[in-house]
């Protein structure tokens, strides 16, 4: 008993054995099914369809943009020291020698200059963050705007929501970890915020930094959090989001043959196995290009952190800059309530992020309480269906989008030649001002869409016979139309099982017929349609 | 920021040499010994005055300036300014090398400031400089050197273009809103002048393309534009539904064994799908 057995494409003799014989790794897994059993797991697993929508893809880049980081940071690990003992720098990169450095920058400057690959691996490893993080982007768009958060799937809305924090929080702990002047900057911001926590701020920046700013301990802790207990919750959280879409199965756009109770698409094995594996390569080949061509956080130009050095330019990596905006743009506001002073902090560090992220969380819930809607949706909405939610989506972009680049303010007024306090002051008004503008106007162009009468779309009726033994059957001859049609393979029609015509709307199509040139794709359907007779 | 500030860098040159025209900076014979009085009367006069001390409104008293400060301005091409509602940028020089001597050295009458430093960059710490560099320049001019506004509409200058002369000049003058830092030791200042021009400059620390040293900023634009956009467009290209190539499966729900594969093959759960 194969695996494959229900993958046959009829080569089978007369005794209903298969006689086609199976590539390698079809034979692999029956020898390890054989052994192990678990074979009708595997077959069901391998069967699963995923629809072939491109943007179904962007949470695998993700995921592809995750290995790339496991690998390259477990390299960087066999040579990254977490400490900030003061060494004395002695490497090959001349304007820095005999500065003192901390051990962590010492070993960073090794890596880049020493290491064999090191520099390609550490920028490899930079850009996938930066990549990881804005696939998450990409993917949660997709999954916002179409709607497919809604119950079931949103219990893993929050499940990636989750992750998403977990990436947030992984990308800062890495960040920081070279020690140097840019990353020092970044985390006396973030010791500020956590001072500036009402009632415990204190007392929790000395828990986490080990006393006063900047203490000798804070690389040391962070090292540990950033490649242990970071990488096994990403991992932890990941099994749980991934076995979730495994089992409640992914959502499709609307079309013909698709409904809410089926999925269409391509099966894992062997089509779909392969796009990914290939997207896995095409990724890694994406990010090692990166690397190898572009610089990235060239600590050996920003020197080691030293208290009493800034530069400007100092940013985060673009994942944090809403943050950093946030932080930019909130005007001093400071006052005092019962003997501890609320600082702008807390307003800007701590009140907006969370806002942002606390409304990313309530998303499904607070569009069920609006809308009134509870039952399971699996039929994607198209963002222009939707126009309040496509609208809150837009607007809460625009948000973010405006801290973003108040968190770049002064690289904004540096390339366009304004004034700083000028691009200050216009983003501290968009920031007031954009969600609302881009809510109207989002909402009135998905109105418009929705409303427009759609181009010329054919129609083709493909008659469907009943069989004496109250199956279904397609004509031979109708194959091609009922493919056209966008039907489901022969032999699945209890879901129509009262019409007797199925009406298929032919959409635009390429030039080239596309089922002319899949014969074979046609052929196994009549096998299929055969063996229903 | 080049790109934007260039063209309207070069627009008011052009603006600014057209006008001059055919003034003394251009007429002198070269054989002939430049008056930098004469000079000074005829192309910085209306606005520092006839004796430097300044115009009301046009233009400030050179008294505190010196030689440094004025060579530091005609060789950089920042004077004379096109618009004096806007900070002095770098741009063509304006001048002939013996224009300039004598237009310093009448200005070093003027002024009591300091002379031109004598910067040597060979054999400075580089080291140190890099150390002096980031307590006390990289603030505003950015660990790369790239130049960075400073608020008020002011931009502390991209350094790479200056020589180390001009940077020594700069730290002891002070030109426009920079503070003057006099504390230095004259070596400092080579460091400091060698730490840019050898470490920033003339940085070929690795072959990697880099984006203007904006840091972060460009890194992330880079890592939207040069990685995730062409990955998505693979997506695209990889995810193209291939017509025929579709199947259904029955819907989840969490709820049961309801996740069989459904493409009726003959087998025993085809009783199953029809029922």
């Amino acid at each position: 008993m194969s695996v494959f057995d229900r993958f046959s494409r009829g080569d089978t003799d007369d005794a209903g054995e298969v006689t086609k014989r199976r590539g390698l790794v079809e034979r692999y897994v029956d020898s390890v099914t054989s052994r192990t059993g678990g074979g009708s797991f595997v077959t069901k697993s391998l069967r699963k369809v995923f629809p072939s929508h491109f943007s179904f893809l962007w949470g695998e880049l993700a995921l592809y943009s995750l290995i790339v980081l496991f690998l390259t940071g477990t390299y960087l690990t066999l040579f990254f020291e977490g400490s900030q003992e003061v060494v004395t720098y002695t490497g090959s990169h001349e304007p820095l020698q005999g500065q003192e450095v901390s051990a962590a920058f010492d070993s960073v400057m090794r890596i880049s200059f020493e290491v064999k690959g090191g520099l390609l691996i550490r920028q490899m490893h930079h850009w996938s963050a930066l990549l990881f993080v804005g696939a998450i982007a990409l993917h949660m768009a997709r999954v916002f705007f179409t709607g497919a958060f809604r119950r079931p799937r949103d219990l893993n809305w929050i499940v990636g929501l989750t992750l998403l924090l977990l990436a947030l929080a992984a990308g800062f702990t890495g960040y920081s970890l070279p020690d140097d002047l840019l990353s020092g900057t970044g985390l006396r911001i973030t010791n500020g915020i956590i001072l500036a926590i009402p009632f415990i701020g204190e007392r929790l920046a000395y828990l986490i930094f080990g006393g006063e700013w900047p203490g000798t301990d804070i690389i040391g802790r962070l090292y540990p959090v950033h490649i242990l207990l970071i990488p096994a919750a990403i991992v932890a959280v990941l099994s749980i989001h991934l076995a979730l879409v495994w089992r409640q199965k992914h959502t499709q756009f609307r079309g013909p043959g698709r409904t809410e109770q089926n999925v269409v698409g391509e099966r894992v094995w062997p089509a779909f196995a392969m796009k990914s594996i290939g997207l896995l390569f095409l990724t890694a080949g994406v990010l090692t290009a990166m690397g190898a061509i572009f610089e990235i956080n060239p600590v050996w130009l920003y020197g080691p952190y030293d208290t009493a050095a800034a530069t400007s330019f100092a940013q985060p990596d673009w994942y944090i800059g809403f943050l950093e905006g946030s932080v930019r743009l909130f005007p001093p506001w400071e006052f005092r309530a019962g003997g501890f002073v609320i600082n702008t902090l807390v307003f800007s560090g701590i009140l907006i992020p969370g806002i942002v992220f606390g409304g990313l969380f309530l998303a499904p819930t607070i569009e069920r309480r609006l809308t009134g809607d509870t039952a399971d949706h699996h039929l994607l909405d198209r963002p222009r269906d939707a126009p309040n939610r496509t609208a809150a989506g837009a607007a809460s972009i625009a948000f973010v989008a405006v801290l973003f680049l108040g968190g770049a303010q002064d690289v904004v007024a540096s390339t366009l030649d304004f004034s700083v306090g000028h691009v200050t002051t216009v983003l501290q008004f968009a920031m007031i001002l954009a969600p609302p503008i881009v809510f109207v106007i989002t909402k009135r162009t998905c109105v418009e869409l929705r409303d427009r009468t759609g181009p010329e779309r054919t129609e083709r009726r493909v008659p469907v016979e009943r069989t004496a033994d109250g199956g279904y059957h397609i004509p031979d001859d109708q194959l091609e139309d009922w493919m056209l049609a966008g039907g489901a393979a022969p032999g699945h029609f209890d879901e129509m099982a009262d019409h007797s015509t199925v009406r298929g709307k032919h959409a635009h199509r390429d030039e080239s017929d596309p089922v002319h040139a899949d014969e074979e794709a046609l052929d196994e359907m009549r096998d299929d349609a055969g063996a229903d007779r | 920021m080049t790109l934007v500030a260039a063209p309207l860098a070069l627009a008011a040159a052009f603006g600014i040499v057209t006008f001059l025209g055919s003034g003394a900076a251009t007429g002198a014979a070269p054989s002939e010994p430049v008056d930098g009085a004469e000079l000074f009367a005829t192309q910085c006069s209306s606005c520092h005055g006839l004796d430097g001390l300044g115009v009301e409104g046009r233009g400030p008293t050179l008294e505190p300036e010196g030689e440094a400060s004025a060579d530091f301005v005609l060789r950089t091409g920042r004077m004379p300014m096109a618009t004096t509602d806007r900070q002095a940028h770098r741009g063509p020089v304006r001048y002939s090398e013996e224009e300039i001597v004598a237009l310093v050295e009448h200005v070093g009458m003027i002024g009591s400031g300091p002379d031109t430093p004598n910067i040597e960059i060979e054999g400075a710490d580089v080291s140190n400089g890099g150390e002096l560099y980031r307590l006390n320049c990289a603030a505003c001019h950015v660990a790369s050197g790239a130049g960075a506004p400073i608020g008020g509409g002011r931009q502390a200058p991209n350094l790479l273009e200056a020589t180390p002369t001009e940077v020594g000049q700069a730290i002891i003058v002070g030109p426009g809103s920079m503070p003057v830092f006099s504390e230095f030791e004259p070596q400092e200042l080579n460091d400091i002048a060698a730490y840019i021009h050898e470490a920033l400059t003339d940085d070929d620390t690795t072959s990697a393309s880099r984006f203007g040293g904006a840091g972060p900023v460009a890194e992330g634009l880079a890592a939207w534009i040069l990685a995730l956009i062409p990955l998505v467009a693979l997506t695209r290209w990889i995810g193209r539904p291939k017509d025929g190539r579709d199947h259904p499966e029955d819907a989840a729900g969490p709820d049961g064994d309801d996740g069989e594969p459904s493409i009726d093959d003959g087998t025993e759960d085809s009783e199953l799908v029809s029922t």
